[in-house]
Order: C-alpha cells, then sequence, then structure tokens
C-alpha cells in the first residue's frame, strides 16, 4: 500500500541580509557609523516530499540551509518563495495548531528546566499540549521506560549525564504523541551505548507510533542505522535524494580486496585495478567497478597467487558523502 | 482564545519558577537583601536631603518617599509578571532560543505572557509597600476608600505602560542581537520618573506623561493617593492612555515577531 | 616584563566595545539624560531652598558635582569582579590560569580598553553638552590637572576593590548577586548618588578611614574645588596609599585563593 505524502515542498526559497565587517581597528570605528551588508541564498529552490512513517536524513555540509530548511518546516521562519504543506497545514500561517503535531529535539539546545527534574518540565507541557491526565500518565510511564531513565527523571537536569539529559529530552518532545519528529543532532557528543538506546527509541516510536522522523545529523551511522532515504543540501540546493543503497549505487566506483598471500607474490599484475603493496605478504587491490566485477578479481588472484585471506570491503557512507561535500565545493 | 489552558500554563510556571528560585536557595536571599538594601538607600538619601534642605517644592519628605514606595510598587509587581518577558525572552533571543517559544503550540504574545512569572521581584513588592504606608503616615495625609481605590486601579492600568516599554525594549532586541544598550537606556530613562515629573517643566512633563508614560506608574498614581486629583475625568483620561499604551505595545511586539520570523534568526 | 601582552587587550576590548553599537548609542544618550536627572533635582532643590549653600557646595558646584559624578561613574566603571564570578561559575578559571600571564594585569588592560570608547566618545560628548547647556566648567587649570590625577588613581582603586571583592566568587555558587551589592554600596559610600557632603558629619568622619570616597568623591571634589591645595595633595597622597595597599592585598589574597581553587602548591 502506497503510503501519503505528510510533508509537501515546493520551490522554496529563503534569502538572508549578512552584516560583513572586516578585521582591524579601522573596519571596527567604521561599522559604528556605516555598516556593509551582504545577501545570502540559505535556499535556492527546493521541492521534496515525505511519506508518512518514513524516517529521512537531512545531510549537508555546514553552512548547506539544512537548519533554514528545517526552521521552515516548523514554522518557526518564513519561506521567500514557495509552499509547504506538513500535515495539510501551512507551517508558518497556522503555526499554533500545526505545532501541537510535531515534536521537535535539539542536540544542542535544552528545553528542560536547568534547576529542576525533568518531570517538573513535563508538566508544564502537558499544559501547553493540553495532553490529558490518562494520556499523560500513561506515555511517560511507557517512555521511562523505554529509556529507562526511572531513576533520572526526578533528579536535576544539571546533575545528569549528557546521555540521561538527552533521553529526558526526547521524552519531553514525544510526550504528545506527535506526528513528526523533527531531530536536530540528536546524538551529538553521547557515547556509543547512549547513542544506540537513542536510536532503538527513534526506530521503537517509528515502528509503534507510525511517527514521521526528519533527522539533520553530522554522524553517518546515525543515518546508515535510522534513514530510510536521505537528502543531501549544498549551498541552498538539493544535490542527492535517495536510500542509502542508491547512494552506493550512484557514487561508490570502487571496491577495495584486502589480500594475505601464503607465498611471496612478487609483482601483483591485475588490469584495472589499482594495488597497493605495504609488505610482502599483504596487499590492498581497488577494484574500479566500471570496468569490472569483483567476482572476476578474486578468481584471478586465487588463480594466480597463493591467498591465506581475503576481505572485500567498499567504500564507507561517510566517505562518499565526504566525497561529495567535496565536490560541489569544487563547483 | 483559550484562556483557561494559558491560566494552566501560568499556574505550571509560577510553580517552576518558585521551585527553581529554591533550588539556588542562598543566592535567593542575597538577592533579596541586595534589591531590600538598594531598595531603601534613596529613601535614606532622601531623608538626609530633607534634613538638610527644603527638598523638592511642593513635596514634603513624607510624600516623597510615598512617591518612590508608589514607582517601586508599580515595578515590583510588573517585574515579577508582565515585565519579566524582557529578561526571559531577551535571554532567549540573544542565545538563539527563542525559536523553541515558536515551537510550542500557545499563540506567542499570551504564551510569552502566560510563562513570565518572576518571584525574585518579591522584595521590591515588599519595600514599595513598606514605602507607601511609610510616606502616607509620615505624611500625615488622610486617605480615603476613594484614593485607595483610584490608586489601586492606576497601579493596576501601569502594568499596561511597563507591557509598552517591554516590548519596546524587546522589539529592539529582537532587531539587535545582544543589545544590552536599550536596557541601558530604558534604566536612565526610567529614572526621570522616580522623582515628582514637575520639577522638569511642562514639555518634559508632557513627554513623561503620553510618550514615555514613567508618569502614568508612579507620580499619577501618588498623586492620586495623596488627594491631590479628584477630577474624575482626569483619572479617566489616565486610564485609558494606559489601555492605549497596552495596545500600542502590543501591535510593536507582534510586528517585531512576525520580522524576526521573516528575517531569521 | 612583556608588557605587550597585556596592552594587546586594550585593542581588542576597544574593538569589541565599540562593535556593540547599541551599547555605545545608548551610553551617548544616557549620559547626558542622567546629568540632565540630576541638574534638575538639584535645581529645584536649590529653588526651594533658601540657603545658597547645601553640603558646603553652591548651587553651580553642586551641578559640576552632578555632572561629573555621572560621568565619572561610567568612566570608572568595573566588571572584573563579575568576570571572574562568571568564570569561575562556568569552568573556564583553569582556562585562564594555564595562560602565561597574571590574570589581574589581563584584566586591569581589559578594562582600560573597554572604557577607552566611553572616554573617547561617550564622554566628551558628555562633557561638550554640559558646557553648553548646565554651565559645566573648571575651577582652576590646577586643580583640573590634580583631579585628573585622582581620577587615575580611583581607576586603579576600583579596580583592585573589585578584584578582592571578587575573590567571594571562589566561595559562592552564583556571585552576582553579591557583585550588584557591593555595586549598590559602593555608589552610595563613593558619592555616586549623592555629595558625601551633604550627610551628617559624623558619616563624613566615618568615611575618611574608608576607600569608597577616594573612589568618586574626593576626584570630583578637587575638581569643583571644594578642597584647599593641600587638602587636594594630602587626600591624592591617601588615594595613592590605598591603591598600594590594596594592591598587595589582592595580589596575596589571590593567591591564597588560587591556592584553595586548584590545590598546587606555592
Amino acid at each position: 500500500m502506497q503510503k501519503e505524502n505528510i510533508i509537501e515542498v515546493r520551490g522554496l526559497k529563503k534569502t538572508f541580509k549578512k552584516y560583513e565587517r572586516g578585521a582591524g581597528l579601522k573596519s571596527a570605528l567604521k561599522s559604528v557609523f556605516k555598516r556593509k551588508y551582504k545577501t545570502v541564498e540559505a535556499v535556492k529552490d527546493i521541492s521534496f516530499s515525505v511519506k508518512k512513517g518514513e524516517i529521512l536524513g537531512y545531510l549537508g555540509p555546514n553552512g548547506a540551509g539544512k537548519s533554514t530548511v528545517i526552521k521552515m518546516l516548523t514554522g518557526v521562519l518564513y519561506p521567500e518563495k514557495g509552499e509547504i504543506r506538513c500535515l495539510n497545514y501551512a507551517p508558518w500561517d497556522e503555526r499554533e495548531k500545526y505545532v501541537k503535531n510535531i515534536g521537535v529535539v535539539f542536540g544542542q539546545k535544552s528545553s528542560l528546566w536547568w534547576e529542576l527534574p525533568p518531570v517538573d518540565t513535563y508538566k508544564l507541557y502537558k499544559e501547553m499540549y493540553e495532553i490529558s491526565d490518562y494520556k499523560f500518565n500513561k506515555n511517560l510511564k511507557y517512555m521511562i521506560k523505554l529509556l529507562d531513565i526511572k531513576d533520572v527523571s526526578k533528579t536535576p537536569v544539571l546533575k545528569l549525564s549528557l546521555g540521561q539529559r538527552m533521553r529526558c529530552e526526547f521524552i519531553s518532545s514525544v510526550l504528545h504523541e506527535p506526528k513528526i519528529l523533527f531531530l536536530d543532532e540528536p546524538t551529538i557528543g553521547l557515547d556509543i551505548f547512549a547513542k544506540e538506546k537513542i536510536r532503538q527509541f527513534i526506530k521503537k516510536i517509528n515502528r509503534e507510533k507510525g511517527t514521521t522522523v526528519i533527522l539533520t545529523t553530522h554522524d553517518i551511522s546515525d543515518v546508515e542505522e535510522l534513514c530510510d532515504r536521505i537528502i543531501i543540501i549544498d549551498k541552498g540546493e538539493h544535490i542527492f535524494e535517495g536510500t542509502i543503497q542508491e547512494l552506493k549505487n550512484k557514487y561508490v566506483c570502487e571496491k577495495k580486496i584486502y589480500v594475505e598471500f601464503d607465498e611471496k607474490p612478487g609483482r601483483i599484475k591485475l588490469s584495472d585495478c589499482r594495488v597497493i603493496r605495504y609488505d610482502a605478504w599483504s596487499a590492498d587491490v581497488f577494484v574500479d567497478l566500471k570496468k569490472r566485477k569483483v567476482k572476476e578479481v578474486v578468481s584471478e588472484l586465487f588463480r594466480k597467487y597463493y591467498i591465506s585471506d581475503i576481505t572485500i570491503s567498499e567504500e564507507s557512507v561517510e566517505n562518499i558523502i565526504k566525497r561529495i561535500y567535496l565536490e560541489a565545493e569544487k563547483k | 482564545m483559550n484562556i483557561t489552558k494559558y491560566v494552566k500554563i501560568f499556574r505550571e510556571i509560577s510553580a517552576l519558577r518558585i521551585s527553581q528560585v529554591a533550588a539556588f536557595g542562598a543566592s535567593f536571599f542575597v538577592n533579596v537583601l541586595t534589591s531590600i538594601i538598594s531598595n531603601f538607600l534613596w529613601p535614606i538619601v532622601a531623608v538626609v536631603l530633607y534634613a538638610q534642605t527644603s527638598g523638592f517644592p511642593g513635596w514634603s519628605i513624607g510624600e516623597f518617599i510615598l512617591l518612590q514606595g508608589t514607582i517601586l510598587l508599580s515595578f515590583g509587581i510588573a517585574g515579577s509578571s508582565i515585565f519579566s518577558i524582557v529578561w526571559d525572552i531577551g535571554w532567549q533571543i540573544d542565545e538563539g532560543l527563542f525559536d523553541m517559544t515558536l515551537l510550542k503550540p500557545m499563540g506567542v504574545i499570551p504564551g510569552i505572557i502566560a510563562t513570565s512569572f518572576n518571584p525574585w521581584f518579591i522584595a521590591d513588592i515588599a519595600s514599595g509597600a513598606v514605602l507607601v504606608v511609610t510616606g502616607i503616615i509620615s505624611s500625615g495625609a488622610v486617605i480615603s476608600l476613594l484614593n485607595i481605590l483610584s490608586y489601586t486601579i492606576l497601579i493596576a492600568s501601569s502594568m499596561l505602560v511597563w507591557f509598552f516599554f517591554a516590548s519596546l525594549i524587546l522589539s529592539l532586541n529582537f532587531k539587535y542581537l545582544e543589545a544590552w544598550g536599550i536596557f541601558e537606556l530604558f534604566w536612565t530613562v526610567k529614572r526621570l520618573g522616580e522623582y515628582p515629573i514637575d520639577i522638569y517643566g511642562g514639555f518634559l512633563k508632557f513627554l513623561l506623561t503620553f510618550v514615555i508614560p514613567f508618569g502614568l506608574a508612579g507620580f499619577y498614581p501618588a498623586q492620586i493617593l495623596l488627594g491631590r486629583i479628584t477630577d474624575w475625568t482626569q483619572i479617566l483620561i489616565l486610564i485609558v492612555s494606559s489601555f492605549v499604551f497596552g495596545i500600542v505595545g502590543y501591535l510593536i511586539l507582534n510586528r517585531s515577531i512576525k520580522n524576526y520570523s521573516s528575517a531569521g534568526g | 616584563m612583556g608588557i605587550k601582552k597585556y596592552t594587546a587587550y586594550i585593542g581588542i576590548e576597544f574593538k569589541h566595545s565599540i562593535s556593540h553599537r547599541s551599547l555605545l548609542i545608548a551610553k551617548i544618550v544616557a549620559i547626558p539624560l542622567s546629568i540632565f536627572v540630576m541638574v534638575a533635582i538639584w535645581n529645584a532643590i536649590y529653588l526651594n531652598n533658601d540657603a545658597e549653600i547645601i553640603g558646603y557646595f553652591t548651587k553651580e558646584q553642586m551641578v559640576n558635582y552632578s555632572i561629573l559624578s555621572v560621568i565619572g561613574s561610567y568612566l570608572l566603571a568595573n566588571r572584573s569582579d563579575m568576570e571572574l564570578g562568571r568564570i569561575i561559575r562556568n569552568g573556564k578559571l583553569t582556562n585562564e590560569l594555564i595562560r602565561p600571564n597574571q590574570y589581574y594585569l589581563v584584566q586591569f588592560f581589559k578594562s582600560l580598553g573597554f572604557r577607552t570608547a566611553d572616554f573617547v566618545v561617550a564622554a566628551p560628548i558628555s562633557i561638550a553638552l554640559g558646557v553648553i547647556f548646565f554651565g559645566f566648567k573648571q575651577y582652576d587649570y590646577v586643580f583640573t590637572l590634580m583631579s585628573v590625577l585622582s581620577f587615575s588613581l580611583s581607576f586603579l582603586l576600583i579596580f583592585l576593590f573589585n578584584m578582592i571583592f571578587g575573590l567571594i566568587a571562589f566561595k559562592v555558587i552564583d556571585y552576582d548577586n553579591f557583585g550588584w551589592l557591593k555595586n549598590t554600596l559602593v555608589s552610595f559610600f563613593s558619592g555616586g548618588i549623592i555629595s558625601l557632603s551633604v550627610f551628617p558629619l559624623f558619616f563624613q568622619n566615618t568615611m575618611m578611614f574608608l576607600p569608597f570616597q577616594h573612589m568618586l568623591y574626593t576626584p570630583i571634589r578637587i575638581f569643583v574645588g571644594g578642597y584647599v591645595l593641600e587638602q587636594c595633595i594630602l587626600f591624592i597622597f591617601v588615594q595613592a596609599i590605598w591603591v598600594v595597599s590594596m594592591f598587595f592585598i589582592m595580589k596575596f589574597g589571590w593567591k591564597m585563593a588560587v591556592k584553595n581553587f586548584s590545590g598546587v602548591g606555592t
């Protein structure tokens, strides 16, 4: 069954005025009387849609326009041009009604009251989101168990570790059962166990509640673990849209075969392959996928040389994305 | 607009802020002590001044202290409620956290007013009340129930005046980030209103009544309590002026928030 | 001594202070406005008063005093203690301690830099307006020169006092409230709110034994001709003694505070 689109974006555009000031005393004094402004096209012409229940990764280098797009999707910023429909609302026009159906977690900004236990903040949000007593208690109990924060929900936030605090932040954003969850770098600074817990939580609410998730992150392992699809933005434009597999298919042009030899092989000759020798007993063989298949190269290696061990790996998604950013930078 | 919802939000915020203050512990008491000491410094200076001189024309020491107390009381009530949006929202703007307020399901202005509760001004309210009572006793003025009623109404309507100032400050803060200078200016101009405004002459008195209406928050309520203004038309004009400033404040703040959302933060 | 690494802070802080245009503009408006308030108050009081002298001052002297007390309060204001409170609270003190410089010197030159903008922009405008609209004028060249020296010592005195008082920040969670209390009381006792000469004699005599009157009242009184020449020289000398004493108290206090804070040896 084809899922409906929960977010539709057409022809989105946004420019900002940025104040420019040079270095040095002369510029500093000049700026007191006259300021120079520069117009920056943060978002050029963006169109995309998101299906209900999807987990979408929204990636891009710093300054690419990610935050601007997300702010427009959440109703915080007005677009200059274009149209957004989220849950059938125009976010900024019907902000108050719309935001009741979304949740937002900022990895670098806290929505919890610093000196007080998280449950005190939850009670405030209960009133803000007009959550019934029954629903509030049921959801809170469920989330506390899921995220394993029973012992910490009554501890002042300032005494919590980052991992504990992030879990508490998540609860504050999903108590009202939002239909869309916006996550801005939710695992930043977390250790591997805390990240795992957060990822499991996201998967679970996506699966059980059908919550659509928009995830912006620089942690590619988040993307690989969670996202059904990714969009990459750079300089205000989308440069890739598709699944991780489609990303690999499009951009991966090499695979690496690490070989260990039983007998010293001498000079290794393989057509359409790059070979890097580390020592007499091992080598990396990079196969140009446009010209040869990996299984052919492997067969040739076994035919020509005495192999003790072999490992085939492909370029990491992180590397691919790095390459995409660099190529976009050059343009 | 669902008033009940905002009342509930205000109730929860009040509980949170009081808990927060309790968490501060000793720091809160030092803050209260600081407020009390600074609130009573000027009255002490006034006593010293009146001991050496005849003071301000038309104002005895008791009447002057009553005026000081009135401004303190008015600003104390405002600071603990509607005016505290300056600090709450100002801090959010400076830290780039105002977006989080926009992400909450409440009207922006009703929401920020409903979440404005600041128990740190309790000392100012108490000091103000003490000075008003001291002023009444010291001046020997005969205060009627009607004076007290008019005074209370004018103090209440002065909250709209403080809201007007808060809106001005915030709207400038939205436009110019980290605009501490605006606050500096506000405190200085506020000082104009802390003295009998008739010492400044006709034009400035008019300005302090109908343009930068600090007079509405201190001078005129004090005049009313002392029975110096008895004409109901005048009192009505003052109350209506406060309402007009409140509406203007709302419009200014509304526009600033819209511009913030369209310009980007 | 490598004074250049400290004087560099003057430039940085100056640029920082003028980058906040709103603050600069606000001061250009706020200082004359504060002066206006004080002058209006004193005009009203003198008009309502039979005697021509209040607290040893004629109306002209009192107006001059008010103008200088407002300008002086801005120029001499120092936030070194609040800064110390802030870096202790947010854990950044260790960053400062591992730098190859003396913290108090860094703070001193930072203060100089930040105040330079007020000194170069706000103060001249305020003095000019004071001259044009309020009849501000000097008493005598010699006394003006002595008051400049006295104001310089005041700057040092206020800085050192703030650094000493700021050591409380090592012992409390939130220093800010203490800082505000200190500022309020210092403003009162230094003659920043009203000239100390208006207070009863016993109060004035008590103030003689404290450093506060030398923070603002002494240099202003020298300027307006409130002291004879010998008194001026004596009070400047007393200011210098206070500065030297405070310096040693500050150095000792800082050493003890840091020793207990970081647990390192002498």
